[in-house]
Order: structure tokens, then sequence, then C-alpha cells
């Protein structure tokens, strides 16, 4: 009787979380129960990770991915800064209208954005012209290949254009809040911008700033749109190697895919934990110095 | 000067709409025509397909805050043992790559009678645009006081007077940040609606997409401007609906 | 409690009795039950999105004239690459009994390929479609070297064609070697991986070898030739473009000389609109052009087979087919032999899928990957 009345209670506390938790088992789980299973064909998984093929495109795909989030993380936190400053001065009003405008490349799928990246930085493209014009190159074969070549410099600027302001807006709401309750504290003190930003703005959005970076590293590891449109034939990265086998139309090859996939997701939960964990130990150690 | 960042790869898209020829030496141009524009006004499809994307993704917007709303709440508050396992549970697709949940969650809904019907587009957007709604309600409860909800739930308040009085007024910022992603990601969306809308239900993006890979460039510039304004419309129109709702629904004074 | 259980169960249950999927015989109708089923029914034609004349053609002229004269409503559904297309026909397939989304698809080659050997279609249509008598026979045998067996009916023909603004452009091996030394960098092809790309592999073979009836064994001479030509390519032969279409931007914007395409009407089309310079033009080189043609078929589990049957019908008319003739529409070629021109001396038979296939793995092997 008391058994029960317990068991009660305790879905009475998880009420709010039972809707959410029931979708997703029912429409996203319950699809990927099958993918799941498949990963765990060892024979295909040995066969596969020890190809040249694969090691190459893991350690490309790595290499390309961290340069990515890289770049993601340094334009956005001059991003971050910028908005940092103007929040100070201006109304609340402006800074709607200044944020929605800088979030305009989230209004356009990476797709797009790819394929602009491509028109503007290719040797036929806008900015090319405009160097021959200025007289520094003769044909278009002097302005460097940055469109499809092995460096990846147009999938990484494609990547910090369309990502940072995915972070700047996690960010900010954050921002604004701390504005809000410590700036006249620190304008008591004689606390200076930049050292305000850089001891304690900074440090308090430290988790969210780190967690947002992980979510888009996650999805720069797993999407391969724009590595396909502007990268190169070889080596390719993992997620196009994926989705390349997909294509190709043989009801084996999805196997093969799913076993990639598997490798893609082990590879984020790894990256995934150890920020978890750094997370944790980096909070805490704010905690610790704010309340002193 | 931030400005000219965010926009520079924009203005070559909006004057390739109106030409197809533009080669390398030209600062402009050679040649101008409005028929990528003709083409896309005359097309049956235009009109329709804005419709159902937008339908598609405010229902799908709408549908994310209110499983988001307690979810949220109670992985910010609640202390329980099973907390990690929901986390996984529910932030499993922002790491699974898009092609090995795809297939599995189109058979599924194949069965469950699901597909070429718009409810079951609205249900499948959900999937991707649910982990980013949650996340960015989380993050916004973890910084509210909870010194707040204590007080009032002293004072004798129901959990839901609270919810309608106190958070959703509130959090409202928050809302509106969680609601421009929801509608980003399903406005977007091109494979799943694709998959599970059958050949009823055509999108924006299933339109557009065959002239950006390998089709007519020029029309393809002029869909993705299309597509962008819609985008924003369509995300200043919620903001202002929801904001005012919220306000009347926890009867602020405007 | 159990109230609630039982609520979402029965919804479920509900839910699960998708649309099912309740097919008339068409085998056994005859063409006026057929014409007179299909009055009122709507069909979609599943195709590539990305050409406006192409959308133009069937939004235009076919539907509206479909519509006055068998009363049969065209739907036409884009798609960026039919493959998505074909796979979620594999999908729907395995659920067994329930209507698919797919009625009529508009697809040839490797794509063939997948759908008949996965049994995803409705059978021996051509043997019902009255137009089918007027059709060359060629195109009626095999499709890239997979017998048709009436399973798709032929809508149009394609050649694969170089095209280039120079004169006098290299037609053999040899004397595109020397044209590529002499102009370092303006010159690629597509990868393997993409139709005309292959079908370029593939010619440059049949140069090489001599014949048309080589397995991918034989291929090393031509995995050398094209390492040899590397260093003078575009990007030195590091990257080739994704498909044709990226190929035919670099040659509309000025970085290479040269693009292919197999779909000859193409030249003519982006000359009037400026994207190609004055002056280019279609050249086959001396061992012949691949001919072949692309096909529409009907899903196995479509609601609408009357429909689809009419609408197939219908495009295989002299109508249909000399109004897609112009190139002002869409320009390809037509599969009825009253209409038939031969474009492109000498025409090669597609190889088999087989072949195909292989390349696609061993270019990338021995040429894309060696550096």
């Amino acid at each position: 009787m008391n058994g029960i009345r317990m068991w009660l209670k305790k879905i009475k506390k998880h009420l709010g979380i039972l809707p959410s938790l029931v979708f997703m088992l029912i429409m996203f789980w319950a699809g990927i129960l099958n993918s799941i299973k498949a990963m765990f064909n060892f024979n295909l998984l040995r066969e596969i990770v020890f190809s040249r093929e694969f090691i190459v495109s893991t350690k490309y795909t790595l290499r390309l991915s961290l340069f990515s989030i890289l770049s993601v993380a340094f334009v956005s936190i001059i991003g971050i800064f910028i908005l940092y400053l103007l929040s100070i001065n201006l109304s609340e009003e402006k800074l709607k209208k200044i944020r929605v405008l800088t979030l305009f490349p989230m209004y356009i799928p990476y797709i797009l954005a790819g394929y602009m990246f491509s028109l503007i930085l290719s040797q036929s493209g806008i900015i090319s012209t405009i160097v021959y014009k200025l007289g520094f190159i003769e044909n278009l074969s002097e302005f460097p290949a940055l469109v499809n070549e092995p460096r990846g410099y147009s999938i990484i600027f494609t990547y910090a254009w369309k990502a940072s302001p995915f972070i700047i807006l996690m960010v900010f709401p954050n921002i604004l809040r701390i504005n809000k309750d410590w700036m006249d504290v620190a304008r008591v003190f004689g606390v200076g911008k930049f050292y305000f930003f850089r001891k304690i703005v900074f440090p308090l959005i430290m988790p969210l700033y780190i967690s947002s970076l992980f979510i888009v590293f996650a999805h720069i590891l797993s999407s391969f749109e724009v590595p396909y449109l502007l990268g190169v034939t070889y080596p390719r990265t993992l997620s196009v190697l994926a989705y390349e086998k997909y294509a190709r139309n043989s009801v084996s090859n999805r196997e093969v895919v799913l076993v990639m996939n598997g490798i893609i997701i082990f590879i984020t939960t790894l990256i995934g934990m150890i920020i978890y964990y750094s997370n944790k130990s980096l909070r805490e150690g704010t905690e610790l110095e704010l309340e002193k | 000067m931030l400005g000219i960042f965010v926009f520079f790869p924009f203005i070559p898209l909006l004057i390739g709409s109106f030409s197809s020829v533009w080669r390398f030496g030209d600062l402009l141009p050679t040649k101008f025509s409005l028929s990528a524009y003709e083409y896309i006004i005359n097309n049956n499809f235009t009109l329709s397909s804005i419709k159902y994307n937008i339908i598609i993704s405010y229902s799908v917007a709408l549908i994310n805050l209110i499983l988001a709303m307690p979810a949220s709440y109670f992985l910010a508050r609640t202390e329980s043992a099973l907390k990690k396992i929901y986390i996984i549970i529910l932030f499993a697709p922002l790491i699974i790559p898009p092609l090995s949940s795809i297939l599995g969650i189109h058979f599924n809904m194949i069965m469950y009678g699901l597909t070429g019907n718009l409810l079951g587009i609205i249900l499948v957007n959900v999937i991707p645009s649910f982990p980013y709604v949650l996340l960015v309600l989380l993050m916004a409860f973890r910084n509210f006081p909870s010194s707040l909800e204590e007080a009032a739930l002293i004072d004798g308040v129901s959990k839901y007077s609270i919810y309608r009085y106190i958070f959703i007024p509130l959090l409202i910022p928050n809302i509106v940040v969680a609601s421009t992603i929801s509608i980003l990601i399903s406005l977007s969306e091109y494979i799943l609606t694709f998959l599970i809308g059958g050949s009823k239900i055509i999108t924006l993006p299933i339109l557009m997409f065959p002239f950006l890979s390998g089709g007519d460039k020029n029309i393809g510039a002029v869909y993705s401007i299309l597509f962008i304004i819609v985008n924003i419309l369509a995300l200043l129109l919620f903001e202002f609906f929801i904001v005012l709702a919220i306000k009347r629904y926890s009867r602020i004074r405007i | 409690m159990k109230k609630l259980v039982f609520l979402i169960l029965s919804l479920v249950i509900l839910l699960s009795c998708g649309k099912k999927l309740e097919q008339k015989d068409v085998f056994s109708m005859s063409w006026d039950e057929i014409k007179a089923n299909a009055k009122g029914q709507e069909v979609s034609i599943t195709m590539w999105g990305g050409s406006k004349e192409i959308n133009l053609y069937f939004d235009n002229f076919i539907a509206p004239n479909l519509k006055e004269k068998y009363g049969v409503n065209l739907r036409r559904v884009p798609v960026t690459d039919i493959r998505e297309a074909t796979n979620k026909m594999l999908v729907e397939a395995k659920a067994k009994g329930k209507a698919g989304s797919v009625d009529v698809i508009w697809l040839n080659g490797e794509n063939f390929h997948f759908v008949k050997n996965n049994d995803l279609l409705l059978g021996d249509i051509n043997s019902i479609l009255p137009n089918i008598n007027n059709v060359d026979k060629i195109a009626l045998a095999s499709d890239f070297g997979e017998p048709v067996e009436g399973l798709e009916a032929p809508l149009g023909q394609a050649n694969f064609i170089m095209i280039s603004n120079i004169k006098n452009p290299p037609t053999n091996t040899k004397a595109l070697k020397e044209w590529l030394k002499n102009n370092k960098g303006r010159f690629t092809y597509p990868n393997s991986n993409d139709f005309v790309g292959n079908a370029f592999i593939r010619t440059i073979a049949v140069d090489i070898l001599g014949r048309t009836d080589f397995q991918v064994e034989d291929m090393k001479p031509v995995w050398d030739y094209f390492n040899e030509i590397k260093p003078y390519l575009w990007r030195e032969g590091k990257t080739y473009p994704e498909s044709s279409e990226r190929l035919s931007d670099l040659f509309s914007s000025g970085e290479v000389d040269f693009t292919m395409s197999y779909a000859p009407s193409i030249v003519e089309n982006k000359v009037a609109t400026g994207e190609f310079p004055k002056g280019t033009s279609a050249f086959v080189f001396d061992v012949g052009s691949f001919t072949n043609n692309h096909y529409l078929t009907i899903a196995k589990n479509t609601k609408n087979p009357e429909a689809s049957l009419v609408f197939i019908n219908y495009m295989l008319s002299e109508e249909a087919q000399s109004e897609k003739l112009k190139s002002s529409v869409w320009g390809d070629g037509s599969v009825l032999r009253s209409l038939q021109k031969v474009y492109f001396e000498p025409q090669l038979e597609e190889l088999g899928p087989k072949i195909t296939e292989d390349i696609k793995d061993e270019w990338n092997k021995n040429v894309a990957q060696k550096n």
C-alpha cells in the first residue's frame, strides 16, 4: 500500500519531464534502435577502422574540425566582447535591433552559406576580381585557392561565419543579466570595462560558452553538406565519406554507414565527457572565486 | 563594422539573383534580367510552400516550448539519480549524425501512419529542434533565482500559477531566443520534411535546394533571398505574437 | 491511470492503421478501363527539380494538356538527387501493404538498377502502353547495360559531349595530353562518382584500350594516363569538381576551358543566356559519344497506377515528344522513331552497370588518392 503511494509520488515528481521523455523515446530513439544495433558489428568495425581510407579521413576530420571550432571560438568571443561594450551604453531597444541583425547568418541554412562562400572566395569570385582590379594579381589562378582545397579554408570560414552568431545568441542573455546585477557594483569600485569583462563576465559565461562550443563542434563533426560542397576529393571528412557510401545505393553499404556514424558518435561523446568534467571543475572554481 | 562582416557574403547573392552571367574580371555581372524572379512569382508552389513552412515552424516552436518548459525546470531544480539518463535521452539528437537517425525515424513514421500529413511533419521537426530549446530554457532556469518561487510556494501559490505569473513572464527573453532557434531549424529542414511529407507537402527548402546544388544558379539565388526574407518575417511575427500572448496570459500591463 | 493507458494504446493502434493500399490489378484491365479509372486521379512525378526549363515544360505544357485530354492531375515533386526518392521508396516498401508516396519517377542507369533489384517497380508496364509501339527498339532493350524488361518507359535520350569555346579542341587522348602540357590548369573533369565524370573516364578508357568490352582489371594503362596528366590539370589534379554542374560553373566563370555534359541542348541554352561564352560548341571524341536514355517508371506501391499509366503514355505521344525536342523548351532527344535524329557520331552504347560502379572505387584508389 505504501509502496504504491511512494511510486505515485515519484511519478508526480517526474511529471514535468515525462511528456518530453515519451516524445523523444517514441519518435527518436525508436528510430535509431536499429542503427545502434548495427554499430556493434565488430567484424565490420575492425575492417573499417583499420582501412587506410578511414584513418586518413579521421585524422583529416579531427584536424579540420579543430581549426573550425577554434575559429568559431575566436570570432564569437570578439563578437561577444563587441556586443558587451555596446550593451553598456545603448538602450535595450537598440540592442535588440542590433542583435537581430547580428543573427543574420543564422537565417541561412548551411548549404546556402557554403554556396555563398564558394561564390565569393573562389578564384573566379568577387574578391578575386577586386584584387585583380587593384592590380595585385594578373589572372585568376594567382588568387589563392580557398575553395575545394585540402586546407579547408572556405569550410572554416563558413563555419566561423555561421556558428558564431549561435554562440553569441546563447551567451548573450546572461551577459545582460550579469551587467544588470554587477555593473553598478563594479562602477562603485572604479573597475574598468575591459577588466570587468575579463575577470567577471567571461568566467561567468564560460560554462555556457564552452557548452555551446561543444554543441557546434558535435554538429561540425557530423554534418556533411559544407565539406561536401567546399572540400576536396581526397581526403574527405568522415561525414562525407559516410554520405558517399550511403549514396552509392547498395543496401550492404548501409551497415558501413551506420558503423562509421557510430564511430563519429563515439568520438563526440568522448570529447563531450572531457568537456563536462573540466567544465565542472571550472564552474566550481569560478564560484569559489566569486564568493571571494 | 560588425555589419559588414555579417552581411558581405549576402551581397553577391543579391546581385547574382538578377543575372546569370558573372565572370572573373567583371566587378558586376554583364547581363541583367528579371527572368528568375518571374519564374518564382508565377510558380504555383511558391506561395503554398511558404504557407506550409510557417504553419510547420510555428507549430513546432509551440510544441517545443510546451514540452521544454517543465522539462527544463525539472532538470534545473529537481534532484534525481535518473537525471543523467534523462539528459542523454533528450539531448541525443545533437550528437547523432542525421544519416543514422533518419532512416529509422522514417520507417517508424510510416508504421505510425504519420507520413504524408502535416502532423507527421510537425512532429518530426520537433526532434532536431527540441534539444536546443531545452538547452536555452535549462540555462534560463539555472540562472533564475529560486528564492522567488520558494517565496511564492510558501505563500501557498499553486504550481500552475507560479508558471503563469512568475516563470513565463520573467523568462520572456529566453523564450524568444528559444523560439528563434526552433523556427530557424525547422524552416531549414530539408531531408526529414521531404521523406515524411510524402509528395503531398512541398516546403520552400524542397523547392530551393535542387537549384542550389547543380541547378540554375540564378533561380537558386532568388529562392535564397525569398527564403531569408521569409525567415526574418516569420521570426519577427512570432516574437511579436508570443510576447503579446504571454503578456496577456500573465496579466502584465503592457 | 488504467483509462489513460487504454486510451493511448487505442490511439496508437488507430494511428498505425495508415493508408492501406488497395490496388487494382492494372495488368488485367483494358486500356479503356484504365483511361476511365484515371479520370479525376492525381499522379505525382518525382524528378530532379533544378531546371527551370524542365519544370516549366511539365507545369505549363504537360500538366494542362493531361488534365484537358484525360482528366488527370499532375503533381510535380522536385528532388535534389533522385537517390533521395529511391531510398525513400526502399524504406516505404518495407512497410508492406501501405501506399507509397511515389507514383511515377524519372530515372535511369544505376538508379534503375537499384529499384529493379530491390523489387520496387510495378511491373512490365511497357506491355500495356499503346504508344510504346512508336518507340525506338534500342531504348526499349537495355538501360546502361541493365535489361529493361518492360519495367520502364523511355522518355528521352542523352549523349555524352565535350563542350568548349576554344578552336580545334583535342578529340583524342594523345591530343588532349599535348594540349594539357601547353595549357596548364585549364582542364579538369568531375570525379568518378558523378555521372558525367564517370562517362569521361570511360571515354578515355575506350580510346586507350581500343575496345569496349574491358573489365576494370584491365584499366591500369588508363590510371597511368590519368596520373600522368595530373600536374597539368586544374588544381594540379589534387581535387576534382563534385559534379558536372560544378564543372560548368568553373567553365562559365572562366576558370577552365572545357566542360562536359549528357545534355547537348545546354550548349545552345546557356550560350543564349550568356552563361557560356559566345562560340562555345559541343564536340565528341573520335571514339564516339556514349548514348543513353532516361526513363519513366511506376512504383510498386503507388495509389494511382491508372493515372500513372495514362501520364506515361501521354509522354510517349508525338505531341509531348516534339515539344520536348524544342531547344527553347527542353531540347531533350526524342525516343520516337519518327522524331529521332542522330546528333553525334559515332554512338557508343553504354557499358554495363558493373564497370561503371567499379570505376568509381578504382579511380578513387588509383588516381585520386595517389599523391
